[in-house]
């Protein structure tokens, strides 16, 4: 049995983070499951009026 | 983002029809990513996203067309939350604590990963650990595009993004704070991008 109190070795960049536990890589696509949830309820809202005004009152600015 | 001195070129008609019309498709991931940048401040992050479209019109002559407009548009929207978050680094300090307290309080305690714990989860990543995870995982940019928008290394995303799984995992298991301590790699990325920042006047 290898002597874990050594220093381990650092994990690459692209390993999973708890080193391919099956139940680990559940969780964490379950993670980015809901964060892209949480992204898309945003980008599915409606544009609030202040933007497009915004945007026509640029446009208009330009135009003259 | 013409910070090279030269005179921005005049946009044809058409040029600025083809800006706008892609600059509103936009709009609602300019939208979201400023949401979790503003820790789900809804206002602010709508406050932050017409600073953000305001500085990308006036800058629209050095867009260049054909290039990833969605990548330049979060490249500017953060330069404006960094520099106003500059201006007001003492409330967002605050309200990182209120939303410690927030968490100690509804701790989750199932396996499962509720919606509501993952955004408060979120909420106390530190920024380049949000940002990083968010463009990646929730905005679905390579770790090239990222690393772009970010002005860092890939491995610096890659990096982050680790991190802030594991750290978001933490988080929302035991209801704790995240971690404070930050490698030395990450602290010097960390104040060169702060140099950098600096010298571009963002």
């Amino acid at each position: 049995m290898k002597d874990r109190s050594e220093a381990p070795p650092q994990t690459p960049p692209d390993a999973p983070v708890d080193g391919g536990d099956p139940e680990a890589m559940e969780r964490q696509k379950m993670l980015g499951l809901r964060l892209k949830t949480l992204f898309d309820h945003v980008v599915e809202e409606q544009i609030p009026d202040d933007f497009m005004a915004l945007l026509n009152r640029l446009d208009e600015q330009e135009q003259r | 983002m013409s910070g090279d001195g030269k005179k921005p070129r005049e946009l044809s008609a058409a040029e600025a029809r083809a800006f706008k019309t892609e600059l509103l498709s936009l709009l609602p991931q300019i939208r979201a990513f400023a949401r979790f940048l503003c820790q789900g401040d809804r206002a602010a992050a709508d406050d932050l996203a017409q600073d953000a479209l305001m500085r990308a019109w006036a800058a629209r002559a050095s867009f260049q067309p054909g290039s990833q407009m969605r990548a330049w548009l979060f490249v500017i929207l953060r330069n404006v939350y960094y520099s106003d978050r500059r201006k007001a680094w003492r409330s967002v300090a605050l309200d990182q604590e209120a939303a410690e307290r927030t968490l100690s309080q509804e701790a989750a305690q199932g396996e499962t990963l509720d919606l509501d714990d993952v955004r408060r989860a979120l909420n106390l990543l530190p920024t380049d650990q949000r940002e990083a995870l968010v463009l990646v995982t929730a905005g679905g940019l390579s770790y090239e595009e990222a690393a772009n928008v970010c002005s860092c290394a890939v491995g610096t995303i890659k990096s982050r993004v680790n991190r802030a799984r594991k750290a978001l995992l933490d988080i929302v298991d035991t209801g704790g704070a995240p971690p404070r301590d930050t490698p030395a790699e990450d602290a010097l990325s960390r104040l060169i991008e702060d140099a950098r920042r600096l010298a571009a006047g963002t």
